[in-house]
């Protein structure tokens, strides 16, 4: 099954009609994709489920079940991805088109995709390359990373000493 | 001490988690858009306001309005968030009531200060980016959330 987020917040129809267009070519997928409580798009393929805002008991069900994850680049999806090892897929959501506020999300890919944490797909092509990649053992490269489960010891000892200056005041 | 921990469902509050560690030990109370994630935090004390953004403007002063209650109702010693328009509040409210507010910009943003960052750092006691190259008067670099 592919699990396929789009985050809380606003609604993400370009990659919707992209999973639509895919979930025609591998047809012995099933799909699940998750949409914000805005988006009013429909799909024509019969191998996907669309499911509206999850609370985390049931967000974390599909996730955990999924063979693979398709998500916007919400840093909660791509944080919880690799901290479980899971493959992911990024599409970027681009401000150009109005699908978020800004182009963080363009950046955030870059950075990701420098430290080679991430697969990113831009198109329906790139989607098709990196699942041909994983599901049919096509050739190229997948990424699969893990993280742990905590931010930087750095970070948390900065935070740890600046709550301890605080105390003293 | 008590200790007031906020964040955006989402992206912001999976990243504040991931520095839980930072606050264990003093009083907390965790505070998010989405009544069900308190089960992310099970056995804390958890409440939830009502989410808005830029682009709903009815919407942040309704979400104003409960953070301030929330803040001036507890009293907390520090308030710690990492975004999003909510969180900027938060620090707006912290600084009105006397509270010290920790801003942690979101690592999400890794060209340039998040626009509610540059806000929250007239508010804030003490703002930090997750970018080395960001780093500035107002926003020190500690680390990031990933590792």
């Amino acid at each position: 099954m592919i699990f396929v987020t789009t985050g809380t917040q606003l609604p993400f129809d370009r990659l919707i009609e992209v999973i639509d267009k895919l979930a025609e070519a591998f047809s012995d997928e099933s799909f699940i994709v998750q949409i914000s409580n805005y988006d009013t798009v429909q799909v024509k393929s019969q191998n996907i489920k669309l499911v509206g805002f999850l609370e985390p008991e049931e967000f974390n069900q599909y996730f955990d079940s999924a063979d693979l994850i398709i998500g916007h680049a919400g840093m909660g999806t791509i944080l919880k991805a690799l901290e479980d090892g899971k493959a992911l897929v990024v599409f970027p959501r681009k401000a150009s088109l109005v699908e978020h506020r800004n182009d963080h999300q363009m950046a955030t890919v870059g950075w990701l995709k420098r430290l080679k944490l991430i697969n990113v797909a831009e198109n329906y092509e790139d989607l098709v390359r990196l699942l041909s990649i994983r599901f049919e053992n096509g050739e190229g490269e997948f990424i699969a990373e893990r993280i742990g489960a905590t931010a930087s010891e750095s970070l948390i000892k900065e935070l740890k000493q600046v709550l301890f200056e605080a105390e003293l005041d | 001490m008590k200790i007031i921990v906020i964040a955006s469902a989402g992206g912001h509050w999976t990243q504040l988690l991931r520095m839980k560690s930072a606050w264990a030990g003093h009083e907390v109370l965790y505070v998010s858009t989405k009544a069900s994630f308190s089960t992310f935090v099970p056995g804390e004390r958890f409440v939830s306001v009502r989410d808005s953004s830029r682009w709903d403007k009815i919407g942040l002063m309704i979400t104003f309005k409960e953070i301030f209650k929330i803040i001036f109702r507890e009293k907390p010693d520090i308030v710690i968030t990492t975004g999003a328009a909510p969180g900027v509040m938060a620090m707006v409210v912290s600084k009105f009531l006397g509270r010290k507010a920790i801003w942690i910009d979101s690592i999400a943003n890794v060209e340039q200060i998040s626009m509610s960052g540059k806000i929250a750092s007239y508010f804030a006691w003490k703002c930090y980016t997750q970018w080395p190259e960001l780093k500035n008067e107002r926003f020190k670099y500690a680390g990031n959330v990933l590792k």
